[in-house]
């Protein structure tokens, strides 16, 4: 294999995480419901971000947490900020305790990722009431939660499955 | 070993100060945002506006598979609801044969009266292409934009009453905010007894209201209407009813945003609030009592004079 194909493979390979982030977020955010409103669409570009900050934290740098924020934002008509702000929250939550979250498996690892999106909706929850000075309603927030957790778990086999095939298996020193 | 272990904790060093510098920015852009709230509204509707064909081949199969979910759950209560709607649908009759005498005699007042008859509003029929319910913003996207006449602000009706207000438009397509969603606050009355108050979204099928006066009385069952206060909306759209709901006032609505597929944009152009010129004891002494002939100052002669200048 020749340098310039393997720069190019390594480039491909950056970008995979940063785009199946934005994927998720164009996801997530299409107006259309399955299940007539009656649940939120979950939060498919957190996904992503927790994935590859605990596999390949080189290929999810903080600014790239920050970027699908704020295309969430973008996408959802939040105000620009709050899911940047909350992606930053959970990102700093998996990078203090990425080696606690890298060793979990099984059912412990999909309540690893529930901290973490306990934490970005808890971040959410406060400076949507913060903006709007007057606190949304509990439910429909522990209802994007829980559907986005339940989801994860399909999702993680996805992601995996691009991981091995896109990405490559190798993991850094970090 | 001890490399990796120096290389870890520089990197998650770096890393942390990056952290708080993304966090500073996105409170910034948030804070920005409070200011100004329509910073990310052009690539919003740009982005609808070029997704709209793509939406509209969507949305059928979507729609049609709500319906069925709709149809599947309603099927279960289908003996009392028809129970119900035989007793509403008698009830109606009542009201329309009142309602119709009244409308004479209304007629007949206003034409005793020399009233001014009301003004026109026209209207945009529109499709939704678009609709999802997020925790903190409810949506709606419809097929119509500036290009047919659709600006932000503007009311949006289905047959049984409002739904919402235009939120953003773009080219020919828009956002609409329902009226239970929070960012939505609309000034209504509330009849009998025309108290005024604000109607206010709070994410839940049944939107909130605000009395202006803590002693102003109201009942369940008492019918909220657009005020009209600050000319965005026509007075008099029906909105919905008054109900109690864990001990608090909740406005249960007469439009269901989550099945109409046909809405109507009401083009309404409020009266603009003309300030009336300046009588002569408003305006400073000195100037008007050396030229008592003058014509009346525009509106860019300030109103109030600082003393002190």
């Amino acid at each position: 294999m020749d340098r310039a194909s393997i720069m190019v493979g390594g480039l491909f390979a950056g970008i995979v995480p940063f785009a199946c982030g934005v994927l998720g977020a164009v996801l997530a955010n299409l107006p259309v419901s399955f299940t007539s409103g009656l649940l939120p669409p979950p939060l498919f570009a957190l996904m992503p971000v927790y994935f590859w900050t605990l596999v390949r934290p080189d290929l999810m740098p903080p600014w790239a947490a920050f970027v699908l924020g704020l295309v969430q934002d973008l996408l959802s008509g939040m105000p620009p900020g709050v899911w940047a702000a909350s992606f930053i929250a959970a990102y700093a939550l998996i990078d203090r305790q990425r080696d606690s979250f890298a060793s979990l498996s099984g059912w412990a690892a999909i309540l690893g990722f529930g901290v973490v999106a306990l934490v970005a909706n808890i971040c959410a929850f406060l400076l949507v009431s913060f903006y709007f000075l007057r606190l949304p309603p509990v439910t429909p927030a522990l209802g994007l939660l829980v559907v986005t957790v339940v989801l994860y778990m399909p999702a993680v086999f996805v992601l995996g499955g691009i991981h091995r095939r896109l990405v490559g298996s190798a993991r850094t020193q970090f | 070993m001890a490399n990796g272990f120096w290389r870890n904790a520089r990197v998650r060093g770096d890393n942390r100060i990056s952290l708080a510098a993304f966090a500073l920015l996105a409170l910034l852009l948030l804070m920005l945002s409070r200011a100004q709230v329509n910073v990310f509204d052009r690539t919003r509707a740009e982005i609808s506006d070029a997704t709209a064909p793509l939406l509209t081949k969507l949305e059928a199969p979507f729609d049609g598979f709500n319906r069925w979910v709709g149809n599947l759950t309603g099927i279960f209560n289908v003996y009392s609801e028809n129970l119900r709607l035989k007793d509403e649908n008698a009830r109606l009759r009542q009201w329309q044969g009142a309602a119709i005498l009244l409308q004479g005699r209304v007629a007949n007042y206003e034409r005793l009266l020399h009233a001014v008859p009301r003004r026109d509003t026209s209207s945009v029929l529109a499709h939704v292409i678009g609709r999802s319910g997020r925790p903190y913003l409810q949506t709606m996207i419809l097929d119509a934009g500036k290009a047919e006449g659709v600006r932000p602000g503007e009311a949006v009706l289905d047959a049984r009453g409002l739904i919402g207000r235009i939120l953003v438009a773009g080219d020919h397509t828009s956002w609409v905010i329902p009226l239970k969603d929070l960012n939505s606050r609309i000034p209504v009355t509330i009849a009998p007894g025309n108290a005024q108050a604000i109607l206010s979204g709070n994410n839940t099928s049944y939107p909130g209201i605000e009395t202006f006066d803590p002693r102003v009385q109201i009942k369940p069952g008492d019918v909220v209407f657009t005020s009209g206060d600050g000319g965005l909306l026509p007075p008099g759209l029906p909105i919905g009813t008054l109900i109690v709901r864990s001990n608090r006032y909740r406005v249960a609505l007469f439009a269901d945003a989550n099945s109409g597929s046909d809405v109507e944009v009401l083009d309404f152009k409020g009266i603009p609030e003309t300030q009336p010129a300046p009588s002569p004891a408003d305006l400073p002494s000195a100037p008007l009592a050396a030229a008592p002939a003058q014509a009346a100052p525009t509106s860019s002669v300030p109103a109030v004079v600082d003393g002190n200048e």
